[in-house]
């Protein structure tokens, strides 16, 4: 076990984890963001510098601090490591820098994306975003290429955080879609077009922090904000059949996994609750569904402000 | 000038010498050309896996592109010297570092090349070098 101090606030966590697991131990606003890190994708991270963090001293053996910003998710904790991240006004800089640089060649068509009110390039840019920009050339584009008839890839929104890659390598047999090209032509595509057709493949929806990947059985239905999440159950044999359900009235308009405060997908009976496409796509009817109860969005974007929380929350909040 | 007067990672003298190569340009040479042309190279070399790095160079080149051609305003002499401080450093190898070092370098020495190519639009299309001056007879 190793001792850090994140923020002014010392916690004992295990050799070996990353600074930004270490924060989340601790929680709230010391946690850093980040984009492309997904704690059940191995091999992710360190690719969208959202979660930078000065390290004020090394460890105690070595107590210099470290002449650069180091991204959280990819560095281990060392003991007696004083890290800052709220409280440095460098790490804010360059937040807002990296946010900047993520936003000058996203198309921003929010109020038409089916991925806002969830989205988490909107928080951030909520958050660490200038008003106005100050890219005045061409955004990029790419042409549109279809990748199946149930997930749409929207690749102008996409900021390559790769997680939709790693999906496709850990939880399906054979990957189809990859990264094409570099700089700033590199791409997600499927190479030669083929569908993305594999049996877990739906979960790269779940992963995807922006709008870039799409539900098409969900695509222009609803906002998120309008529906209603409760947790539900279903029989199933591929996958473990906890997953949340939006409703509309008595209507089921998309099924997701259950993901925590951080976007990602929680433990369920001991392993990441990866849903299957079936569960996904296939089951939109109330009958097929053991409905459990209402689902809290323990995120600050706009759905938590949903009205539908369960009890033990909002009284939480009422004290 | 030695290599070794330089190794000190360029705390001391401000400069570097990096791989150890270097490039001679006499002074009838466009420094905003140039710089371009260094930032056209790092855009195309870049790999695209961090934002910084991937956003950045690619925007450095467009700006440094508009000034080239005569399209440039004094703002975006600022907005240079602030990219190229947000790219430093936040990225994954040092090929950002790299990218933004030449740039700022050319903007804090010869900032003046920069300002004469937005003041003197139509002047910095004729004649493609830097400072105003009477052009030489080669005889």
């Amino acid at each position: 076990m190793v001792k850090v101090t994140i923020d002014n606030v010392e916690v004992e966590v295990e050799d070996g984890t990353t600074i930004l697991n270490a924060a989340r131990t601790i929680g709230g606003e010391v946690v850093p963001p980040a984009m492309c890190f997904y704690s059940k994708l191995p091999g992710t991270g360190g690719k969208c510098r959202t979660c930078l963090v000065e390290v004020a001293a090394g460890s105690t053996k070595d107590p210099r601090p470290m002449p650069k910003l180091v991204a959280s998710c990819s560095t281990p904790v060392q003991d007696g490591m004083v890290i800052k991240n709220k409280t440095s006004e460098r790490v804010h800089e360059n937040r807002g820098a990296v946010v900047e640089f993520l936003l000058i060649n996203h198309p921003l068509d929010c109020p038409i994306c089916d991925q806002a009110g969830e989205c988490h390039l909107q928080d951030l840019g909520f958050e660490h975003g200038a008003e106005k920009t100050r890219y005045e050339e061409e955004r990029r584009t790419f042409d549109p290429i279809d990748i199946g008839n149930k997930i749409k890839l929207h690749m102008n929104r996409c900021i390559l955080c790769y997680r939709c890659v790693a999906v496709a390598n850990q939880l399906t047999d054979k990957r189809v879609h990859g990264v094409l090209h570099r700089g700033e032509h590199a791409e997600i595509s499927t190479y030669i077009e083929s569908a993305v057709e594999n049996e877990f493949s739906g979960n790269m929806i779940d992963v995807c922090p922006v709008g870039a990947l799409t539900d098409k059985t969900f695509r222009f239905k609803s906002r998120v904000w309008f529906l209603k999440p409760m947790e539900a159950e279903c029989e199933c044999t591929k996958c473990s059949g906890k997953a949340v359900v939006w409703q509309f009235g008595n209507e089921i308009y998309r099924v997701t996994a259950r993901k925590d405060r951080y976007g990602e997908v929680e433990d369920q009976d001991g392993k990441p609750g990866w849903i299957c496409n079936d569960c996904r796509f296939e089951k939109k009817d109330l009958s097929q569904w053991n409905i459990i109860g209402p689902r809290t969005i323990d995120r600050h974007s706009v759905i938590s402000q949903g009205h539908y929380q369960s009890p033990r929350t909002s009284t939480k909040k009422l004290k | 000038m030695t290599y070794e007067s330089l190794a000190d990672g360029g705390f001391a003298s401000g400069s570097m010498l990096g791989s150890g190569g270097f490039i001679v340009f006499d002074e009838d040479q466009c420094i905003v050309r140039n710089t371009w042309n260094f930032a056209r190279f790092y855009a195309h070399e870049s790999c695209g896996q961090c934002s910084p790095c991937r956003e950045g160079t690619g925007w450095m080149e467009k700006v440094l592109h508009r000034l080239e051609h005569g399209q440039g305003n004094m703002r975006d002499i600022d907005l240079l010297a602030e990219i190229n401080k947000k790219i430093e450093g936040n990225t994954i190898c040092p090929l950002g570092d790299a990218a933004a070092w030449p740039v700022a370098a050319a903007i804090r020495h010869f900032r003046d090349e920069f300002e004469w190519h937005v003041n003197e639009r139509e002047e910095s299309q004729k004649r493609n070098y830097g400072l105003i001056r009477e052009p030489q007879s080669i005889a």
